[in-house]
């Protein structure tokens, strides 16, 4: 039951038979991805607890002021990423520091955030919630308004056995619907599975795209994990040093993760810093190695090299292939509230 | 009933008892109380206004000590040999990226760092009064890689099932002038800390 529930929810619209199920996990793992990372037996799925998650995940009351969710800064259909602003913005119309990333396929994330702060899908939420510029909120006050929602009591209580929400309840609640974001059922999966075709210049972007990028976008999930530096410089308004805040090492500074590909054409606007709205100014940096800053990651350096503009349109055309409509504007991972 | 008269028995077949041990922290030989202000023998003054830390106990249950809340001075149950004990003074990084987000690991304690999955292993909050003048000061005493790892192992004495920890080295050594707080994992804050289990006796 909890298996079909599942397939059906939290995968969308990939196709089932050609996924391969793992014994101990609460998730299909599409055929030949890796393993997931998420510690699934200490926080079993259910249909229960992924509806509980997703209500708290469109729901302000997280927030000090009960003004901004989740899903402020996190848009299913731009890949739950946030559109129109380069950097997000929180209670009090607060700015912070870097664009809020897409939310896809966390199941199988090493670690969180631009600088890789959070190393648990299930603590990353608290960040959020307490930060100054986002939610600005503090457990104990969560806790105190979800305990005076009698839906969120029982629906606690049907997840977790209890009526006493702790910290752990809310956190794992939310991971459920988080993890299982899953999207693997783009153009470009459909080409894997054989179900699709490629067209001549998607083809063409592709093998640019193998040759180029690969390195760090590495397929299926179209990122090694890794933290780099793009040439894109330092963004002085910002002051944002990157990784090097979270290792305390010099050599990590202005390093960002390397973000997927997945949803790349939804998911503007670009960069840690919002900077680039369009993908084609993203392609665009990339093809014109004369105009990088420092600093620079070795494996950019090593190649310096310079893509035409039919080059650039070809592999605009593939990293289209990576949208996963299906997934972008699944109802399934859209709007809902326990609290009527 | 039968257990623990079954367990008892086991330990003492291996000059084990099984104690409550209690913590007494201490600053230039008096209790220490929050809010109240200690005269340093150097001639400067120290008011506390927060201070916990997290120890691991021999049934590797982490549990945190609050001075301001006088239950969690009485730790839980544990065997102890002869009156000694190998404590652990903040958390290992295996227990740091757990994910365990209950008891002792929950962030309601207001000890998980959000920013940075780990915790703070010792907080430490007041006013240090040096040359007349107060100065504010808020230590947040953590991180779990080497070489600036706040967690240490380290065999003591109890007396009287007591923990005495004395808090002079750390207290009289704070580095108020040039660093006020501090939030981040690092050199001095190894060093601070490395200091603070100086103080178990």
């Amino acid at each position: 039951m909890k298996a079909a529930f599942l397939i059906v929810l939290g995968l969308g619209l990939c196709a089932i038979t050609l996924m391969t199920p793992i014994k101990d996990y609460d998730i299909f793992v599409p055929q030949g991805w890796p393993d997931p990372r998420y510690n699934f037996r200490n926080n079993p799925l259910s249909n229960e607890g992924f509806e509980l998650g997703r209500s708290l995940f469109y729901d302000p009351i997280l927030s000090k002021d009960s003004t901004v969710s989740c899903a402020s800064c996190h848009l299913q259909f731009t890949a739950f990423a946030h559109v129109d602003h380069p950097t997000s913005h929180g209670v009090d119309s607060r700015v912070g520091k870097r664009n809020a990333p897409g939310l896809m396929n966390l199941a199988w994330y090493p670690f969180f955030h631009w600088d890789g702060g959070a190393l648990n899908l299930d603590g990353q939420a608290l960040n959020p919630i307490t930060h100054p510029d986002e939610m600005g909120s503090d457990l104990g006050t969560v806790l105190y308004k979800l305990k005076r929602q009698k839906e969120y009591v029982a629906a606690f209580k049907k997840v977790f056995g209890t009526e006493d929400i702790k910290t752990q309840h809310l956190l794992k609640a939310l991971a459920q619907f988080t993890v299982s974001l899953v999207t693997c059922n783009s153009k470009y999966d459909r080409m894997k599975r054989k179900e699709a075709e490629f067209s001549e210049q998607e083809k063409k972007g592709y093998a640019l795209f193998q040759q180029h990028c690969n390195q760090c976008h590495q397929e299926p999930l179209f990122t090694n994990f890794e933290f780099k530096a793009n040439g894109i410089g330092v963004n002085t308004a910002l002051v944002d040093s990157g990784r090097t805040n979270i290792s305390g090492k010099e050599k990590d500074a202005f390093l960002f993760r390397v973000p997927t590909l997945r949803n790349v054409e939804y998911s503007f606007p670009y960069m840690h810093d919002g900077r680039f709205n369009k993908l084609k100014e993203v392609v665009g940096h990339y093809a014109q190695p004369a105009d990088w800053n420092f600093p620079i990651s070795s494996e950019l350096q090593k190649k310096k090299y310079l893509l035409n503009s039919d080059q650039q349109k070809d592999l605009l055309a593939f990293l289209k292939t990576l949208t996963d409509k299906g997934f972008l504007f699944n109802p399934l991972f859209g709007y809902s509230s326990l609290v009527k | 009933m039968h257990k623990l008269r079954f367990l008892l028995v086991f330990l003492s077949s291996m000059h084990l008892v099984l104690a409550q041990v209690t913590v007494a922290l201490r600053n230039q030989g008096f209790p220490l109380t929050l809010n109240h202000w200690y005269a340093q023998p150097n001639g400067d003054s120290v008011f506390l206004s927060e201070f916990k830390f997290y120890l691991v106990l021999p049934s590797d249950s982490t549990f945190l000590v609050d001075a301001s809340e006088p239950a969690s001075l009485h730790l839980p149950y544990f065997s102890i040999d002869d009156e000694t004990v190998l404590l652990r003074i903040g958390m290992d990084s295996s227990m740091n990226t757990c994910g365990r987000l209950d008891g002792a690991y929950d962030p309601l304690l207001g000890m998980y760092w959000a920013w940075n999955t780990g915790y703070t292993q010792l907080k430490c909050k007041g006013i240090y009064q040096i040359a007349g003048k107060h100065i504010p000061f808020e230590y947040h005493l953590g991180g779990y890689k080497y070489p600036y790892a706040t967690s240490l192992q380290k065999w003591i004495r109890l007396e009287q099932n007591t923990l005495g920890i004395q808090l002079d080295s750390l207290l009289t050594h704070l580095p108020v002038l040039d660093q006020p707080r501090m939030m981040l994992p690092g050199p001095m804050a190894r060093t601070l800390f490395v200091r603070f289990t100086e103080g178990f006796q």
